[in-house]
């Protein structure tokens, strides 16, 4: 036989299987670029030497490894969606005499060339993109980097390396399933007999719990430190639930509904109804992955969006002035720290405006009825104080309240502890005499805890409860701090300048306690923060939403085979084509709309969560949330109506 | 009084970039009373079944006319021809055409349900129609679940339960075993001795001989027919057979 026969073969296959296996070359193309681009993006050496570059870096090498392992994924699903449409050719192969070993040489042959073809344009287009986006970045991060661009050899050979492994893997699976079924199985392919679904109540009863679960857990969670654990678990009964919920509670409500008699048997009911039955039997797992990426994208993209854009936002949140002064409280501190300051506005010339100073002290605690104790554990009990004097809340609050020598003021979200008049905090006996609404800035938004606030008379105060603190938890506990803070007009490098010189001679004045740190000094720290993780958002939402677009696009053509049939067959018995095509119409937009309302109900049920995850970091601007959130919705949205009419299209041509 | 009439039937097919035409009928006419069983033969490409899809109004002739209970079939507007056959017409068809979706019993209501037809009146009708068809065992089942036989007979009672002027069975018997083939047959001499019209295409000489008129086709034109009479199956059977082998020799034409 001719040697050149086999790949000859497999050459035309490929053609002639060309509307099937476009996307399939085309997705494993575009995902291999990404892959090599966000490689080579997270070991750029540019990268690393910017000010928070090691942060972006690990955020991008976090997103290399999500990219591969959806990327083995994806093309692993598409791949044996392609294998089960072919079964019949390969059958037929099989019953004009190829063996299944010739049928395996084919196979390898096919795969040969997809993933040659794949790996060659993927990584010279990731290349040629790779420069786009590095010019991208730099935009979103603005100067303080410099990516240098070129051929990364290193990264190439990674990903060449990953994909070959990822396609000898899906020959492997392919070669399996040939071996594993007989010329007959194989000639009848997809067409075995379908049995109508069973309800499953207790996988429904399961799901909805789960899905409740998730939302609750979503709703109930108050405290930003708890906020991460429980938004994990809320994510994995969500998705639990939402498998669940398309491949039994909709089935079951489904059948429930044909048990009603006088409903089911209406002409509008009728067909719909059993066709859903076999449409969510067939499509479900695809529906809630659909569901799923969609819900992740959401998430994703309208998280990082608004940090990116609130960037400003969190900057005023974490440093109200432009400069914030830090340091161990001890009487002479708050005069050195003026010292130091008054030095520095004098030197420059410029004035020092908005001066807030204020001192305060942190103290973790485990709680015991009203006593606050010594815990070396971080439990539910455990409590954040946030401890200031009266000076500082009469400041704040506006207000001209006094307090005695063991009074104090108490404030703490939950109101736990409320029904004590008097609290014992490590030892100091303190009356409460009274609670109050605390505002953010007397909360430290910095701690994740639970905040608790409580208002003491005077420093002096303060420092009884610090030396309690040492007393019971040893050296290393947290000090009294003091903070000075103040604004300086000039622009970022002269407020760039302003710190450095600040620090400089915080040095010499040997204040080492003492931090000095401005907003100007951590924006490009931030931006390395939030623009990496915008950036990844959008990156994987694309790649999240390809998958999306392909799982759609496979299961309309897989429908649209199916459908042929069936839509002949009505037309014979007595439906105008008019009433055929809108049953199917109606059912092919149910079932492609409701993973996407799904999509948008869940996230709904993610807001309050994840306004506190956001919250850990400093993001509290819940409107801003909100209108980003809503903004994606809208464009996803669009964006997948686009999606439906273009996949819709595919499939009445196959019905038709 | 015919309950179908057709005149001068003729259809040409044309290759969707006007190249060639075949004709499939050329001059058709025939007509079929109240309570006939009329059999179509022909050989394979000899026009059966562009003119039962005429008939059954899925495809337009090319001119000529169709009367259905002496109703113009081309008069029948577009929006109203899928209900003007669910009404006038009963299909039975080779491969069943049943939905694997619904169950025999829903496969059955389907023309009912899509009139718009009580869920009590469904019932009233297939009750003694599914007794009389032996398939009242079979009703919740799936068309995968049962026989080709069944699956048949299934197919019958969802022709026959909107009560057709015509049943239109195109090669009823052509998918099923000898054993299930009779008592189709059976089945449909017993329905047309109840009354029931019957129009069938086959190449079955079997199936044919039990009809009480056979048609037969060739070069889209009716060539010849013989009534049953007052002959038996058998002696019908044997007709059919010497007509077609005349008819395959080239024999005389002869009225």
């Amino acid at each position: 036989m001719n040697k050149l026969f086999y790949p000859k073969l497999a050459l035309s296959n490929i053609k002639k299987n060309g509307k099937t296996y476009g996307p399939y070359i085309l997705i494993s193309t575009v995902t291999i670029a990404m892959f090599y681009m966000i490689l080579t993006l997270s070991v750029n050496p540019g990268l690393r030497d910017m000010s928070g570059g090691g942060v972006m870096g690990s955020i991008l090498g976090f997103g290399t490894i999500i990219t591969g392992i959806f990327a083995i994924v994806l093309l692993f699903y598409t791949n044996s969606f392609l294998m089960k449409r072919r079964k019949k050719e390969f059958g037929l192969l099989n019953i004009l005499g190829m063996e299944k070993r010739h049928l395996g040489r084919v196979i390898f042959f096919e795969t040969l060339f997809i993933a040659c073809v794949a790996i060659f344009v993927g990584l010279l287009s990731g290349v040629l993109f790779s420069k786009f986006l590095f010019l991208i970045i730099q935009n979103m991060i603005g100067e303080g980097i410099t990516l240098t661009f070129g051929i990364d050899v290193s990264s190439m050979t990674i990903s060449v390396a990953f994909f070959a492994v990822v396609y000898l893997l899906i020959l492997l699976n392919s070669v399996i399933q040939i071996y594993k079924s007989n010329p007959i199985e194989l000639l009848k392919g997809g067409q075995v007999g379908e049995k109508e679904p069973k309800s499953k109540w207790i996988l429904s009863v399961i799901g909805i719990i789960c899905l409740a679960a998730g939302y609750v857990i979503s709703i109930i969670t108050k405290q930003p430190i708890s906020a991460i654990p429980n938004f994990f678990m809320a994510v994995l009964l969500v998705i639990v639930g939402t498998y669940m919920v398309f491949t039994a509670v909709s089935i079951t409500a489904l059948k429930t509904l044909k048990k009603n008699k006088s409903y089911y048997y209406k002409s509008n009911h009728f067909i719909s109804v059993s066709g859903m039955i076999y449409r969510m039997k067939q499509n479900a797992v695809g529906l809630a992955n659909i569901c799923i990426l969609s819900t992740m994208v959401l998430v994703m993209i309208s998280t990082t969006f608004s940090l990116f854009v609130g960037a400003d936002d969190i900057m005023t949140t974490r440093y109200p002035k432009e400069f914030e002064i830090r340091g161990d409280y001890q009487e002479q501190t708050p005069e050195q720290v003026k010292q130091l300051v008054e030095k520095i506005a004098l030197e420059k010339g410029k004035e020092i405006t908005n001066v807030e100073t204020y001192s305060y002290l942190a103290v973790a605690t485990g709680s015991e009825e009203n006593r606050l104790i010594a815990s070396e554990t971080f439990s539910n009990d455990s409590l954040i104080m946030n401890i200031y004097t009266l000076d500082r809340y009469n400041e704040i609050m506006g207000t001209n309240e006094t307090l005695g020598e063991n009074e104090a003021l108490f404030y703490n979200e939950e109101q736990k502890l409320y029904q004590y008049d008097t609290i014992d905090v490590l030892g100091v006996p303190l009356n409460i005499k009274g609670h109050f609404e605390a505002p953010d800035k007397l909360k430290d938004l910095i701690y994740m805890a639970e905040p608790c606030t409580l208002i003491v008379k005077d420093v002096s105060m303060i420092e009884k409860i610090q030396q309690a603190q040492v007393e019971a938890f040893g050296e290393d506990s947290y000090l009294t701090k003091y903070i000075y803070l103040f604004d300086m007009e000039g622009d970022r490098e002269e407020l760039q300048k302003i710190t450095n010189d600040l620090e400089t001679e915080r040095q010499t004045m040997n204040l080492d306690t003492v931090t000095v740190d401005s907003r100007v000094n951590s924006w490009s720290d931030f931006m390395a923060i939030y623009g990496g993780l915008f950036f990844i958002g959008i990156f994987l939402g694309i790649l999240f939403i390809m998958a999306a677009i392909m799982i759609m696009y496979y299961k309309q053509i897989s429908e649209g085979y199916d459908d042929k049939e069936r839509f002949q067959i009505m037309k014979k018995v007595g439906l105008s084509e008019k009433e055929v095509k809108k049953t199917i119409h109606s059912q092919v937009i149910m079932v492609f709309f409701l993973p996407l309302v799904t999509a948008i109900v869940h996230l709904a049920f993610a807001f309050p969560i994840i306004t506190r995850l956001l919250a850990a970091l400093s993001m509290t601007n819940i409107a801003l949330f909100a209108i980003c959130t809503v903004g994606c919705v809208l464009i996803f949205t669009l964006f997948y109506a686009i999606v439906y009419t273009l996949t819709a299209k595919s499939y009445y041509k196959i019905v038709k | 009084m015919a309950i179908l009439e057709v005149n001068q039937l003729k259809k040409i097919y044309t290759t969707r970039f006007g190249g060639t035409q075949v004709q499939a009928l050329s001059n058709v006419n025939f007509s079929v009373e109240k309570g006939e069983y009329v059999a179509i033969m022909g050989e394979s490409g000899s026009g059966k079944t562009t003119l039962l899809n005429i008939l059954a109004s899925l495809d337009k002739p090319t001119s000529g006319e169709v009367f259905l209970n002496s109703r113009n079939m081309s008069t029948v507007p577009e929006k109203e021809l899928a209900s003007f056959r669910r009404e006038n017409l009963g299909f039975v068809f080779q491969d069943f055409n049943l939905l694997d979706t619904f169950s025999i019993e829903d496969n059955i209501f389907l023309p009912l349900v899509l009139s718009g037809k009580h869920h009590s009146e469904m019932q009233k009708r297939i009750q003694p129609l599914a007794k009389k068809l032996g398939i009242e065992e079979i009703l919740k089942k799936f068309p995968y679940e049962v026989s080709g036989g069944q699956k048949q007979r299934a197919a019958v009672c969802r022709a026959l339960i909107t009560k057709p002027q015509l049943i239109l069975a195109d090669e009823p018997t052509g998918a099923l075993d000898s054993r299930a083939s009779d008592s189709l047959l059976d089945l449909f001499e017993n329905i047309n001795n109840e009354g029931q019209t019957i129009l069938m295409v086959t190449h079955s000489v079997k199936a044919a001989s039990t009809a009480k008129r056979v048609l037969f086709i060739k070069d889209g034109e009716v060539y010849h027919q013989i009534y049953k009479g007052k002959s038996s199956s058998k002696e019908m059977f044997q007709k059919i057979s010497d007509t077609l082998t005349l008819i395959a020799t080239g024999g005389e034409r002869y009225e």
